[in-house]
Order: structure tokens, then sequence, then C-alpha cells
């Protein structure tokens, strides 16, 4: 098992829950601090601080001080933050294909 | 929703998604392929200009094209996979900025396969894959998507639009 397999498998199990999940997408939008998200989801801050170590030992996620709070985000190296990004991508560009079939006169 | 993730965890390196559209294959392959700018989202063409547009060599190793009326040109993808209506597949040369393309860019890889579920319904799937090509330099993309003007945005104009729509 290489060191890249290992770390896409445990990006993948980070991912299995849905509270990570959930932090993961929050972090998609832009830094956020655990203050910041344990507002915005229905789990604790240790909870959040759980979490977070999960995604970061999985390479999702990196973190960086700013004056006296810590922010999260996803990492800009990883292929991960790639994923998240085309993942949103196509489900609008489908989205909107769909719209446009459906309103086009069919073949004779 | 309308738009399913086949499996949300997925490949660390690729995307899956589904659609169900209400029309024969024939038509959801010819929409697809043909009429690329009548749904691609706006906000993510290469170029700008009077009349653009997406043009598709119909073959494989064709050529996938934004073109505008004042004569600009730009090549972004290429065609791995012509089997309507079945099939279609390219290969994806966009970068992470969105910019025009070096011609040996990393290219990721986009398959589209077209099921029929009846006479009228269509099931569409989608894999975009080998997305370790684009491995570096996303992090002012993720911060530009994910602010005001993002996607958030985009998404909420389709659902306004799929709301009135019914």
């Amino acid at each position: 098992v290489t060191a890249g397999t290992a770390r896409r498998t445990a990006a993948l199990d980070a991912l299995g829950d849905p509270t990570r999940r959930s932090v993961f997408e929050r972090l998609g939008a832009g830094p956020l601090s655990v203050g910041d998200l344990a507002r915005e989801l229905p789990v604790s801050r240790p909870a959040v601080s759980q979490h977070l170590k999960v995604l970061k030992d999985a390479g999702l996620v990196v973190s960086r001080p700013v004056g006296t709070r810590r922010l999260y985000q996803l990492d800009p190296q990883g292929v991960a933050a790639v994923r998240a990004y085309f993942d949103r991508f196509w489900t609008d560009a489908l989205a909107a294909f769909k719209e446009v079939a459906e309103q086009t006169k069919e073949e004779s | 929703m309308t738009v399913q993730t086949d499996n949300p965890a997925g490949s660390a390196t690729s995307v899956s998604k589904s659609v169900e559209v209400a029309v024969p294959v024939a038509t959801a392959y010819r929409v697809f392929t043909e009429q690329t700018s009548t749904w691609w989202p706006a906000e993510h063409h290469l170029i700008s200009g009077p009349g653009l547009d997406v043009r598709l060599e119909p073959h494989v190793g064709g050529r996938i094209t934004d073109v505008t009326d004042d004569g600009q040109e730009c090549v972004w993808g290429r065609v791995t996979a012509w089997e309507p209506p079945g099939l279609f597949a390219f290969a994806w040369l966009i970068g992470p900025d969105w910019g025009v393309p070096h011609p040996d860019a990393p290219a990721s890889q986009v398959t589209v396969t077209f099921t029929p579920l009846d006479e009228r319904r269509t099931r569409v799937d989608l894999v975009h894959s080998g997305l370790d090509a684009h491995g570096d330099g996303w992090e002012g993309l993720l911060q530009g998507v994910g602010g005001e003007g993002g996607w958030g945005r985009i998404l909420e104009g389709y659902a306004a639009a799929a709301a009135a729509a019914g």
C-alpha cells in the first residue's frame, strides 16, 4: 500500500461521516473557525474539533492562525478540494442541462 | 434533488453524477453535445464576447472550442469517444483558474453515458475522473467560487428557476 493510497483511503473514511461531510462542505465556501462551524452545525465545539482533526489527518483540511483565532480551510494543494469543486460544478451543469433538454423538441 | 451523486464519498480523484431527463436518448445526446452553450454555466466559459458558442467536432480527436462572433477561439477539450446516442467522452484541459489552457496542460477525463429508460426518458451518467491532473493552485478558485458571486449564487438562481418552472 503506497502512501498515496493510504491517504486516499483515509480521505474516503473521513468523508463517510455525515457530520464531517457537512464540515468539509462548509469549508468549501471559505475558511472558518471552530466557533463558526459549531454555530452552523448541531454539534458541540469539542465535537467540531475532533471532526477537524480527522479531516486534517486525512489531508483534506489545513489550519492557520489568524490573530487570536485559528482558521480551518480545505487543503489548497489537495485533490479533495478539486473534487469538491467539480462536484458542485457538475451538479449545477447537469441541472441546467436537464432543464434545456426537456424544453427541446423531440427528434422526429 | 434533481442531480444525484452516485456515491457521496466516491473516489478521491473522480466525481460521479446522474440525472434523469424526460426526453428520448437521441435528444439527450444532441442537447449535451451540440447545444452545449445553451446549458453550460455562463460563468464558466473561457472567453467572453458576442455570440459566444461552444463548437464541437463530432469525432474522436475532435476539438471542443469556445468561439465568438468577433473571431476569438479557445480549445478546452478533445473528444475521446463519439458513439451516439450512448457514449460521449472528452479530455478536459481547463486549469484551476479557468484560464486559456496550455496545449500540453494535464487533462482529466469526462465520460458521459446515455441510457434509455423508455422511449421518452433517458438517464445520463457523468464521471469526471483523473482530477489529480489539476492538483495545484486551487486556493484562489475555491475562495472565489465560495464568495458572494460564486456557486451559492448560481445554485440559488437555479433553484429559483426550477421552482418557478414547477
